[in-house]
């Protein structure tokens, strides 16, 4: 049994610091530094529909005890999710002083069509903030 | 240097206007053999799931107020707006869709704390209780605002 399993889930409410949709996120394995690629928050598309590969990254803190993880991407004008990402494992954190980030290399986002997406960051189903991207269909 | 899920550089479009600016571009259904070029596929069924009704807000996307507890909020539609409900004081946000509903409700609840809070001795019944329910779910770094 996981440490999370043994303890419930927290419902201290965390804060998001920073969420960010990037090309690539790489860590330094020397230092554990994260280093974010072009961040962007509007992709053109040849045409829609489209995939897009990307990654999120996103920091809270003022966290404690046990959080499942969930990122909804979500077509903002209809309000349709078109994607759930869940962590098979969930965190624990030992300190509300403690800062958490994640990059998530996301290999095919849905783009449906132009329009504004956001990928909602949802901790033990509170919700936590998002961020947007805009695609424009370039056809 | 060629990272896993990294576009290369060749799918890079300088947009018009914007020297400075670089934009990635996304895989049509078209695929050219480049890496980031990946055939549109829909979402699967099992992704096609709804969003939640209701559910727990933990932000007001407002630097001056931290949730200390969930809000309870509600999502309703009626005639193609998007209603934010906060029943436990009673505040609702509009909009064309749920994202700028709840943006709406985000600022409605920023602003109805700070109201109250400079209010407090003249508060009614209703307002009193919504005060009651806000000021133990929400803080504020700012001293003057609080009780």
């Amino acid at each position: 049994m996981s440490e999370y399993q043994a303890k419930p889930p927290s419902s201290v409410v965390p804060v998001l610091v920073a969420a960010l949709v990037c090309d690539a996120a790489a860590i330094d394995p020397a230092t554990n530094k994260r280093s974010l690629i072009g961040i962007f928050q509007q992709v053109t598309a040849s045409r829609v529909p489209a995939n897009l590969p990307a990654c999120l990254y996103f920091k809270f803190t003022d966290a404690e005890g046990g959080y499942d993880i969930k990122v909804r991407f979500v077509q903002v004008a209809s309000g349709k999710p078109l994607a759930e990402l869940s962590r098979n494992t969930a965190i624990t954190i030992n300190s509300r002083l403690d800062s958490i980030d994640m990059a998530l290399p996301l290999p095919t986002i849905p783009l449906p069509e132009a329009g504004t997406y956001e990928f909602q960051i949802w901790l033990n189903d509170m919700f936590v903030g998002a961020t947007s991207i805009n695609a424009v269909d370039r056809s | 240097m060629t990272l896993p899920g990294m576009i290369e550089p060749a799918d890079f479009e300088r947009p018009t206007g914007d020297a400075a600016v670089r934009m990635p571009v996304a895989s049509s259904t078209e695929a050219t053999g480049n890496a980031s070029d990946v055939p549109y596929v829909e979402p699967l069924p099992v992704l096609q799931f709804e969003q939640p009704r209701e559910f727990a807000l933990a932000s007001l996307r407002d630097g001056r107020l931290q949730v200390m507890e969930p809000i309870l909020t509600r999502c309703l539609s009626e005639a193609g707006q998007f209603v934010m409900e906060a029943p436990e004081v009673n505040e609702f946000g509009f909009g064309a869709n749920p994202t700028e509903a709840l943006a709406d409700l985000q600022a409605a609840l920023a602003e109805l704390y700070f109201t109250l809070a400079s209010e407090q001795e003249r508060l009614g019944p209703d307002l009193a209780s919504a005060w009651t329910t806000l000021f133990r779910k929400v803080r504020t770094a700012d001293p003057a605002h609080r009780a």
